[in-house]
């Protein structure tokens, strides 16, 4: 009986003392996912969260290639996409059918989910104070905040009505500033750019301190922590990238003073964006900078973009699938001139003789891999600078004055003082961007809506702007 | 004669993951920058989420009478689910797709029985024969929702069944637009509003309770035979009423895109089709390539009899020629499962999984 009372006793105290630290014990945390208290208590974490929001934002599904090289050029009717062409449904802006339908999706869907990520972020950063000091806790804030008010931006310009007409007080578009699970309702599209512009305001002053102010876009050295903040910024939401944004809305919405002061304030330090050269646009053969990456205000990197420029661009495609616009339409637009930096440079009858039309070059792979400016596409140049200058100039002298700085830069011969604004800014526009997606936007702007037909050589098409929410969204809204 | 009851409370199971801190993966290995990796939300935590509890209460009566001529048992049982876990599918503005709400409760109720019958047993003569039949049958609805999910509704795909939270109403609802056809002057399809109006237009506001996906009543029947060495077992599934989506058609015949029409497609897409005004058609017209809704179109009665076991047996024991080939017995079986299905809708198993008639043949010999 005794023997039995020890052992007992002994196992007793040996099960207290096993199972009083087993609590830990029974913590296990899962090693395919990391949990947000681990990621938010180290610096690296999270680093790794704001870049990873960057490289959504440069996906695929979003700029890397949807809103710039193919979606939004082929809703600007840029290429010949006739009724044999895979992507036809786009330039016929029929809405309700598949490609349309589910490319117009993906951007929404993926547009928003980056905006969690962003709200996601910034809430989490004031939940776990103190890993990062306040300098770069300031800098990720602002970078954070200026992501979702550019979201939400091209969102509107996209989705939203034309904002020049009545439209612009219609319900538009939703407006997300929090992590959450209720709907937010369709704010109206003057509400909604109030929004945008409040987000870039609090970036502005939040990136205050960018080092881009002081030390210009400098590249990445060796990776340090350091470097994540200081180097290549020009491939993240600076601060003049922010000031640039600021200049776009403010003319978007018709408010040419504040556009022209915002615009001015990059323009001042022109200089950190040094124009191309006419060497890099008309000598160098082997790795031309196609993209112009030193004006780049703001551009994405696309691991996948020699990938895209296959499937899209490259002159072995056949013709229902590639995007290459008709000559003829091409000649006109460029007036011919084989000195524009732009015709030259981007475009060329392939040698191969695969096809007897020019195809577009300027996301095609260069010969030196070690190049820095591989895999850009740039979203924000200083070009786009000096035309919203140009078009919000109070005297359309001083506006084409502007826009020669630019046609200097291009290879091309100064405008008389006396030349419409107006045409001359659409034309440029027309050359310039070209796989950047803006002239969708510009045209939508401008209330353009008879356009050349990028699919026959000659007569015009309606553009349809009356873009609809897709279903994953407005099968939900009882509104 | 017995009477069982029981009653106990089961937490989560069959739980898919859900945290209440956020949890995020890292980007895949072709996605990266000058900078490096980075790691994207993957799921969006909900600290205030509180388990599932669900309790079960059953009762059941056996019985044997008749000298075990008639045996069998009835079962009632209620499992109540509260509160429950609703993983609603909110817009894709929010950026989040299924989130988990605490909001309601979901009660199943339902009867299982199973009866044997013995019209011969005559043990003397060797001759048995009994008849059986399992029938089960379950309800669901839902409560306590109110008005808080009026504006948020649980969907899964374009093309999939839409499942609505509101008191009073089955987890197992299928909710669609109601259609009223082709139009055969136009080759569109037509639905019903609300209000019972007549409309080309597919509006969200107008879908309603089109079918249910339980069956009233399912269950076996089945048949044995004994008669000496010779046995014969066969049992057939039955299933009555209940609705089903019929994706195959969905998929295959309507929503062709314009840029799929160039691939080979199924027959049906262009005979069964609307072509020209006049034509009657159960199929929407040739030239739309719109995506199409899902409608009361696709949804079909689903009444099925199949087959569950077929047996057919003969046994040699005491048969002078086994002693010869040194076996105690022989047994032979004939067997066979999937034969035979009739049902009121058409079941298209495609190339992936046809449809196999398996035979089996068996010997068994003791030594």
């Amino acid at each position: 009986m005794k023997t039995i009372i020890k052992s007992s006793l002994y196992l007793f105290a040996l099960a207290t003392t096993i199972f009083s630290s087993c609590s830990d014990y029974l913590n296990v945390q899962p090693e395919d996912k990391i949990m947000e208290t681990q990621l938010f208590s180290t610096p690296q974490g999270i680093r790794s969260v704001l870049n990873g929001m960057y490289i959504s934002l440069s996906g695929n599904a979003l700029y890397g290639d949807n809103m710039t090289l193919s979606t939004m050029d082929i809703l600007a009717q840029r290429y010949n996409v006739p009724s044999t062409h895979n992507l036809n449904k786009i330039s016929t802006y029929a809405y309700g059918d598949s490609p349309a339908s589910s490319r117009l999706e993906t951007i929404w869907s993926n547009s928003y989910s980056l905006i969690l990520n962003v709200n996601s972020f910034l809430e989490n950063i004031d939940k776990y104070k103190g890993v990062l000091d306040a300098k770069t806790e300031a800098i990720y804030k602002g970078e954070a905040l200026a992501i979702r008010a550019f979201m939400h931006f091209d969102l509107l310009r996209l989705y939203g009505p034309r904002y020049s007409t009545v439209d612009s007080t219609k319900q538009a578009l939703p407006y997300y500033v929090n992590t959450q699970n209720t709907i937010n309702p369709l704010l109206p599209a003057n509400s909604f750019l109030d929004k945008v512009l409040e987000d870039l305001e609090h970036a502005e002053q939040l990136l205050a301190a960018d080092a881009i102010i002081t030390n210009g876009v400098t590249s990445v050295g060796a990776t340090t922590a350091e470097n994540f903040v200081t180097a290549d910024r020009n491939y993240r939401l600076n601060y003049y990238a922010v000031l640039g944004l600021k200049a776009r809305a403010y003319l978007y919405r018709g408010d040419k003073v504040n556009a022209l002061k915002y615009a001015n304030l990059v323009i001042d330090v022109a200089d950190k964006f040094k124009w191309t050269t006419s060497a890099n646009a008309l000598s160098e053969k082997q790795n031309p900078d196609r993209v112009f990456s030193t004006e780049m205000i703001f551009g994405v990197l696309n691991t996948q973009l020699y990938s895209r420029y296959n499937s899209l661009f490259d002159p072995s495609i056949t013709d229902k699938n590639i995007l290459a616009p008709i000559e003829s339409r091409l000649n006109t637009l460029y007036e011919n001139n084989e000195n524009d930096y732009r015709f030259n440079l981007n475009w060329a009858k392939p040698s191969t003789g695969a096809k007897t039309y020019k195809v577009f070059l300027k996301y095609a792979d260069i010969v030196d891999k070690e190049r820095t400016y591989r895999f850009t596409i740039p979203v924000l140049k200083i070009s786009e600078m000096y035309y919203i200058a140009a078009e919000s100039e109070p005297a359309a002298a001083t506006g084409i004055a502007k826009l020669n700085i630019v046609r200097a830069n291009r290879g091309l011969l100064p405008l008389a003082a006396t030349a419409n604004l107006t045409t001359e800014l659409q034309k440029e526009y027309q050359k310039e961007f070209f796989g950047e997606g803006q002239l969708f936007y510009y045209y939508k702007r401008r209330n353009v809506t008879s356009v050349a037909n990028g699919s026959a050589a000659s007569g015009n098409v309606t553009v349809n702007y009356n873009i609809p929410l897709p279903l994953s969204e407005s099968q939900y809204r009882n509104n | 004669m017995r009477l069982t009851g029981n009653i106990g409370i089961t937490g989560n199971q069959n739980f898919a993951n859900i945290s209440s801190v956020s949890i995020y993966n890292y980007n895949s290995n072709v996605n990266y920058n000058q900078f490096g990796q980075g790691v994207s939300l993957n799921m969006l935590g909900n600290p205030d989420l509180e388990p599932q509890k669900t309790q079960q209460i059953s009762t059941s009566l056996d019985f044997n009478l008749f000298n075990n001529r008639l045996t069998g048992y009835f079962n009632l049982y209620k499992k109540e689910t509260n509160p429950l876990i609703v993983p609603v599918d909110l817009p894709s503005s929010t950026g989040v797709f299924s989130y988990p709400y605490n909001v309601g409760s979901l009660t199943y109720k339902g009867a299982e029985s199973k009866i044997t019958f013995f019209p011969i047993y005559d043990l003397a003569k060797g001759l048995t024969w009994s008849l059986g039949l399992t029938a089960s049958s379950y309800k669901s609805e839902y409560n306590g929702f109110g008005d808080l999910l009026a504006s948020l509704n649980k969907k899964q795909e374009n093309d999939k069944n839409l499942v609505r939270y509101i008191d009073g109403n089955s987890a197992e609802a299928i909710w669609a637009i109601k259609s009223l056809g082709i139009d055969p002057a136009t080759g569109r399809e037509m639905f019903l509003t609300k209000e019972g109006q007549y409309t080309f237009d597919y509006s969200a506001a107008n879908i309603a309770n089109v079918g249910n996906t339980v069956a009233n009543m399912e269950g076996v029947i089945s048949t044995n035979l004994r008669y000496k060495q010779f046995t014969f077992g066969l049992g057939l599934r039955y299933r009555i009423g209940g609705d089903i989506y019929n994706s195959a058609l969905f998929n295959k015949v309507e929503n062709i895109s314009y840029t799929n029409i160039t691939n080979n497609q199924d027959k049906r897409a262009l005979y069964e089709r609307w072509k020209q005004p006049g034509d009657i058609s159960q199929f929407k017209g040739i030239s739309q390539t719109s995506t199409t809704p899902i409608s009361s179109r696709f949804v079909q009665s689903n009444n099925t009899l199949s087959s569950e076991s077929l047996n057919i047996g003969f046994l040699f024991n005491n048969e002078p020629w086994l002693k010869s080939l040194g076996l105690e017995s022989l047994s032979t079986n004939f067997m066979a499962n999937d034969f035979l299905y009739f049902s009121t809708v058409r079941r298209e198993r495609g190339i992936d999984y046809p449809y196999a008639r398996t035979f089996a043949f068996s010997l068994k010999a003791s030594f």
